[in-house]
């Protein structure tokens, strides 16, 4: 099983993955990507089972990559893993096609919640 | 007859420590929160800022000492302290006031939108020039090392083009 781990920062990239392993979820290959853009490519490349995605990056947004990957018909599980989890964001993910938003400081347990309905 | 002209509303240096204290939990484990130092001290040299563009206007700044910074960097990336490159530094302060920033958005009024951090380590910028006029600061220490975090605001948003754009 293969996750897409897309955030501009390597930091975070990486707490995501240590937190991923903390969540059960140490037997997934982590894949990375810098921004959106880099995401799409990634998707291509990898074919991750599940993308995880900051909203604020430069180059292209998580909600414009999540948008781009929709409007070319790929409906594979995406979830946001972000700073702020506002009412209006969340409408906004979940519209755009989003199963979950992960709010960043985040715990172990957060992941496990959000990707056990998704994962297994 | 004077007019009052209310500032934009701003959370208070309780909350500012509270956000501060989650998100050094949630991103370092299972360590000991920063403490509320009270206010002076030196000026410190590593800076973080964000900015909150919509209904809500405000910058959020966090200024730390170089030891705090790459403290927070080698506990994050598990890399000893002299080991580090500055990249790592600026990406981790950079993250802290974006994850910080975050935070202090979702309890202002919203929709808004934030900008990318920008990070300056010591020797990029004048240090102190950013603890002057903050609508709201706390001093902290973690590790006996100091830590700001302060908000600013531009005034009443009433005026400002509200954005219906999200974003962090």
């Amino acid at each position: 099983m293969r996750i897409l781990v897309t955030d501009d920062s390597r930091v975070m990239r990486q707490i995501v993955a240590r937190a991923l392993r903390q969540a059960g979820y140490g037997h997934c290959e982590v894949v990375e990507a810098v921004d959106g853009r880099d995401g799409l490519a990634k998707v291509q490349e990898a074919d991750p089972d599940l993308v995880l995605s900051d909203w604020n990056m430069p180059e292209m947004t998580g909600l414009d990559f999540l948008t781009a990957l929709r409007a070319s018909g790929d409906v594979r599980p995406f979830g946001f893993v972000t700073s702020e989890s506002s009412e209006p964001m969340r409408a906004a993910a979940e519209q755009a096609g989003a199963l979950f938003l992960i709010a960043k400081p985040f715990t172990a347990e957060a992941f496990r919640e959000a990707l056990e309905p998704v994962l297994g | 007859m004077t007019e009052i002209i209310e500032s934009a509303p701003a959370p208070d240096p309780e909350t500012l420590e509270l956000i501060v204290g989650d998100v050094f939990a949630g991103l370092l484990g299972d360590v000991e929160p920063p403490f509320a130092e009270g206010d002076g001290g030196d000026p410190l040299p590593v800076l973080a800022r964000v900015s909150v563009t919509g209904t809500w206007n405000g910058e959020v700044v966090v200024e730390c000492s170089t030891p705090l910074a790459r403290l927070v960097t080698s506990h994050l990336l598990l890399v000893a302290i002299d080991e580090l490159a500055d990249d790592d530094v600026r990406d981790v302060v950079g993250e802290l006031v974006n994850v910080i920033g975050g935070n202090v958005k979702s309890v202002m009024p919203g929709p808004s939108t934030m900008s990318l951090p920008q990070s300056l380590l010591d020797g990029e910028h004048v240090p102190g020039a950013e603890a002057r006029g903050a609508a709201s600061a706390v001093r902290l220490a973690w590790r006996e090392e100091p830590l700001r975090v302060s908000v600013f605001t531009q005034g009443p948003a009433i005026d400002r083009e509200q954005s219906t754009e999200v974003g962090s």
